[in-house]
């Protein structure tokens, strides 16, 4: 079988990096499907989806009915809401080839949860595919799809990769890691105000920020460290190949978003053993387990976040109970797993397509 | 001044370009426009699609023309990475130049303690305009607030222009657009009378690696470099390289005499009231479409559950017929803000596909219902 899946770029995103482990769980699990990836544009994933797929092409308004023509594609798997939103109509109105649409949380599936958009074209997009995958049950709800024509995946991560970390001991330092963008909806802002808060209790944490983003958020939280005497003690490694050691080296993880969907951050960092501490936004708790894995506050209650964040620095015991149960809850997303039923529902779709049609 | 057909080709009020002909003329730039349109944007820029009716509550009061002195000079500012390193030289000639930017764009110049003379607002769809509502929520305050003009489309979300005094803001008499800011900033500066209109931070990836992804907003800039009748220059250091757009240091494009400001001569627009009953007018005329539009779904959705179903091929050509009419069309495309139905008009849809036909079918058909639904709660509750 040959697979088209479309991509919006290949910029090292959440959904981007998943995918790419899924791709290459997919060609180890069935080595007869062929996969080929039509991306609008370019990024620094792009030479390693070449590696993973069968053909890359790089085209910001492609004649997608064409290239499924000139590639014999059997079924087309859409990622992203706005490849959904400009590819869709040709694909329906011009070819027969079956189109799942796996929808996760990019802008529209996160809006839609944490903020009520009712945004009618992708409702749309949904009814017209001919397949549904979902991250998860929560995302699924208030489609109205009829049963059998869509499936929900559970939010995938490189799960095995940091489940190899030792869990932490006394030898690892008291900091707190946060993987995400530097972007005003993190509310990284907060983190600087709680750590000033959580070195009276504990005069050695620190606090580091992994992830590149926006030039300006980083100038405006390196001036928050400096006003609030912390310079010293908040890092900034910026985007980083090897985000397993930074969890490697940090006690808890934290993520004090005021939007988001399922952090994949969370999700890795559980697999490190790492106990989390996240806001109570999107989905999140569909992962986290308030008290069980982590804590969870509400955006923006920094004395809540700092009380979080030094209970788990300084009751080393909780922290490694939690550290443990989140480790256990995220085998659950690793991405083999999750390509494995991606994988057949993407076969369902098509195969479901075929009876159709004859 | 901007050729007639930019407009007319980017309010997609036209399906062919012989149906374009009788309203701009003929000639090899219309061409290419029209092909560039066609291959680029699909056909359809949705300029006019207010998909969630934000322009019924959106705030602004007046249209308005812009013009400027003679001899001016315009900077369209980008956030790409050559606006950091042309920081310094902006400085240098702010006095001397006018600049035209995003909301990202004031975000960046009140950063560094700079104001634009004019902030554009426009998104592509409604989801983008969504994120960049939800950016300024993040930000805490409205970085456009400064700017001394606003031009925003009637389709901006009154969130996104929250602390904005009324008396900036204004909705550009034929805003010469295509969807994309910076090709819009471009054509609105030449509109008004620019002598030079320069780049600064749309680098569209890197003179070495253009970004394919921004083809489209490449291709347009060359086509409005070459019609737009000002002199075109881009001081984007190391960006693309746009085809028609001499390259150089912004110090050297800048003029001898200090920028003297913008001007808008406003006329007063339609009131809230006068726009939401608009609303209620076009609905009504586009009762007959939706009805038969909620067939079609019955029927779209009954092969999909693998029941036999026959007139698929008529339901099709149903859909496909209305794109004939040009006040169905606009209706549809604008007081409903359809994604879908607009862009099978333009592409078409196969007949041939068998049983496969359910799936255009609900993918118009649903659109169109569900928006329909959803305007109608919206003027329920705008009347409540």
């Amino acid at each position: 079988m040959q697979i088209l899946h479309i991509l919006e770029s290949f910029a090292a995103g959440g959904i981007e990096t998943t995918f790419l482990h899924a791709l290459r769980a997919f060609r180890a699990s069935d080595p007869d499907v062929s996969h080929h990836v039509l991306s609008f544009g370019g990024g620094a994933l792009e030479a390693r989806y070449r590696d993973a797929a069968e053909s890359v092409t790089i085209d910001p308004s492609p004649d997608v009915v064409e290239l499924c023509r000139d590639r014999r594609i059997e079924l087309v798997h859409v990622l992203f809401e706005r490849c959904a939103y400009r590819l869709m109509p040709a694909l329906v109105a011009r070819s027969a080839v079956p189109v799942v649409y796996g929808k996760g949380y990019d802008m529209g599936g996160m809006y839609r949860l944490n903020e009520g958009l009712d945004w009618q074209a992708d409702a749309s997009l949904l009814a017209a595919a001919d397949g549904v995958t979902f991250t998860t049950a929560d995302l699924e709800s208030g489609y109205g799809l009829p049963a059998g024509r869509a499936t929900v995946l559970g939010k995938a991560a490189d799960v095995a990769r940091f489940a190899q970390l030792p869990v932490p001991d006394a030898t690892t330092p008291m900091r707190i890691v946060c993987v995400a963008n530097l972007h005003p909806r993190k509310r990284l802002g907060d983190l600087i105000e709680a750590l000033a808060v959580v070195r009276a209790e504990v005069p050695s944490a620190t606090l580091r920020f992994v992830g590149g983003g926006n030039d300006a958020e980083r100038a405006r939280l390196t001036r928050l460290a400096e006003f609030r005497g912390l310079a010293s003690a908040v890092s900034f490694a910026g985007p980083v190949e090897d985000v397993a050691a930074e969890l490697a080296a940090a006690r808890v993880a934290a993520l004090p978003s005021s939007c988001e969907g399922v952090p994949t951050a969370l999700i890795e960092a559980m697999a490190a053993a790492r106990p989390v501490v996240a806001t109570r936004v999107g989905h999140v708790r569909s992962i986290i387990a308030d008290g069980v894995e982590g804590w969870l506050v509400a955006p923006g209650d920094v004395p809540a976040l700092a009380s979080r964040l030094a209970h788990v620095l300084a009751d080393q015991d909780a922290s490694r109970e939690m550290g443990l149960a989140g480790r256990r809850r995220a085998a659950a997303h690793d991405v083999v797993r999750v390509a494995r039923a991606q994988l057949a529902a993407l076969r369902a779709a098509r195969q479901r397509s075929l009876l159709q049609v004859h | 001044m901007v050729p007639s057909f930019v407009h007319a080709i980017g309010s997609d009020r036209y399906l062919t370009a012989s149906e374009l002909g009788p309203v701009v003329g003929r000639s090899d730039a219309v061409g290419r426009a029209w092909t560039l349109y066609q291959r680029r944007f699909g056909g359809y820029c949705e300029t006019g699609v207010d998909s969630q009716w934000w322009g019924v509550t959106n705030p602004v009061r007046d249209t308005g023309t812009l013009a400027m002195d003679a001899g001016q000079t315009v900077i369209v500012l980008g956030t790409g990475p050559s606006a950091d390193r042309a920081l310094p030289a902006l400085r240098a000639v702010r006095d001397r130049v006018l600049v035209f930017t995003s909301p990202r764009g004031a975000e960046w110049m009140r950063g560094h303690g700079l104001t634009p003379d004019l902030v554009l607002v426009e998104h592509r769809t409604a989801l983008d305009a969504h994120h960049a509502a939800r950016h300024l929520v993040d930000l805490g305050s409205n970085p456009i607030a400064d700017a001394p003009l606003v031009a925003v489309e009637w389709r901006t979300p009154p969130a996104l222009l929250a602390g904005v005094e009324v008396d900036r803001l204004f909705v550009p008499d034929a805003l010469p657009t295509w969807g994309l800011w910076p090709a819009t900033a471009v054509a609105m500066a030449a509109q008004a009378g620019a002598a030079r209109i320069g780049l600064v931070g749309i680098d569209l990836g890197t003179a070495d690696q253009p970004d394919a992804g921004f083809a489209p907003m490449r291709e347009l800039l060359e086509l409005l470099g070459g019609v737009c009748g000002a002199e075109v220059f881009d001081a984007g250091v190391g960006g693309a390289v746009k085809a028609g757009w001499q390259a150089g240091a912004l110090e050297s494009f800048a003029p001898g005499q200090a920028r003297s400001p913008l001007v808008v001569t406003r006329h007063r627009a339609p009131s809230r009231e006068q726009r939401h009953a608009g609303l209620v007018t076009a609905r009504r005329r586009m009762r007959p479409q939706v009805e038969h539009a909620r067939r079609i779904l019955g029927l779209a959705m009954a092969a999909r559950a693998g029941r036999p179903v026959r007139g698929l091929q008529d339901a099709a050509r149903d859909l496909l017929v209305w794109g004939q009419d040009p006040e169905i069309r606009v209706d549809l495309q604008e007081a409903m803000g359809l994604a879908f139905l607009p862009r099978l008009w333009r592409i078409g849809i196969d007949l041939g596909l068998g049983p496969a036909l359910w799936r255009p079918l609900m993918l118009a058909a649903h659109e169109l219902v569900g928006q329909a639904e959803r305007l109608e709660s919206r003027i329920r509750r705008e009347a409540a």
